[in-house]
């Protein structure tokens, strides 16, 4: 079997305002988000080496932040204008490891997902290797309603619609060849999954943790803070 | 501390600037710089503090603990002494009653 590589996203995408931080350098009670977002990969026994994706004026801080929490990483890369940019340039980062079958797997996480413990990490390797691809994800346990001017106009079905989630893991030759199909195509993929699926390459979800949430509301700061303080 | 960082507002319905502020290592507020809009701390401000406290005081007696835990208020009391750093401690808890 090939190596295992984990590959956590931190460049963020969009401009910021002058001295604004990337949210993923948010304390949460003593710790970055990103070295929590990292921390379970380092060490795991599925994963042979970790890498941090930062935007390019944040190399630095990156390495620095992340050496203080005590996160020894393999390398940080220089990260695009989108998130897609950032995972295409990752992935051809390694185009020739991946070429040559030393990197067998390639596992995307968000940086901004600071609570994700590795627990389903082994069944998201072992579905990728077996099918090609493999994400946690969660029902969407909402009533979905679609609004008009008039109002409300109707209630839609949930029952097989999931939230995605990260880690997403893949056979590395099935990305690198889906990236490249998408630059090809013209292709901007909201997330790893959705560019490896246009391949019709089957990606089974397996259930992750409703407590893995992404950074994104103010909201979202304030549960992380109290879920890392949780026993 | 205050700390700027992009997120989504929900009132503005866009990523906005917000500033973050933090009280030792507990998250006090979270406020959009373009509408103002507030997200507190999961606690009240005060009782977040009074949980910071009881770890900086773990050697202290039970007592005090107790004391501290179940009466917020009882904090202004007790800071003298518990506080190896009673200035610092002093300025963090007026930034929260500001
Ligand atoms: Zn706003």
């Amino acid at each position: 079997m090939g190596r295992t590589i984990a590959v956590v996203l931190g460049a963020g995408s969009g401009a910021r305002a002058r001295h604004a931080v990337n949210k993923v350098y948010l304390d949460l009670d003593g710790l970055p988000v990103i070295a929590r977002a990292v921390r379970p990969f380092i060490d795991h026994p599925e994963v042979d080496e970790t890498y941090v994706v930062a935007a390019p004026g944040e190399l630095g801080a990156c390495a620095g932040v992340l050496a203080d929490a005590g996160c020894v990483v393999h390398g940080i890369l220089p990260g695009g204008p989108s998130r897609h940019a950032s995972e295409a340039g990752a992935v051809e980062h390694f185009a020739d490891r991946i070429e040559s079958g030393e990197i067998e797997i390639v596992l995307i996480h968000d940086g901004a997902r600071p609570i994700y413990h590795g627990a389903s990490l082994a069944t998201l390797v072992d579905r990728a290797r077996k099918g090609g691809g493999a994400i946690c994800g969660v029902p969407l346990n909402e009533e979905l309603v679609s609004v008009t001017d008039h109002g409300a106009s109707g209630w839609r079905s949930t029952e097989n619609l999931w939230c995605a989630q990260t880690p997403q893991v893949f056979q590395a030759a099935v990305l690198l060849e889906a990236f490249r199909a998408a630059k090809a195509a013209g292709f901007e993929g909201t997330d790893t999954a959705s560019t490896v699926e246009r391949m019709g390459v089957p990606v089974e979800v397996v259930e992750g943790d409703p407590r893995n949430i992404k950074i994104t509301f103010p909201e979202d700061v304030v549960l992380a803070a109290s879920l890392v303080r949780a026993p | 501390m205050k700390v700027k960082s992009s997120l989504m507002c929900q009132n503005c319905g866009r990523q906005t600037s917000h500033e973050l502020h933090y009280v030792g290592s507990s998250l006090h507020e979270i406020r959009c710089l373009q509408c103002s809009t507030e997200t507190w701390g999961h606690h009240h401000p005060v009782a977040g503090y009074v949980g910071e406290m009881r770890g900086r005081i773990v050697t202290k007696p039970w007592r005090v603990l107790r004391e501290m835990t179940t009466e917020p208020a009882a904090i202004r009391s007790l800071l003298p002494r518990v506080a190896s750093k009673p200035v610092r401690v002093a300025s963090e808890l007026i930034e929260i009653l500001r």
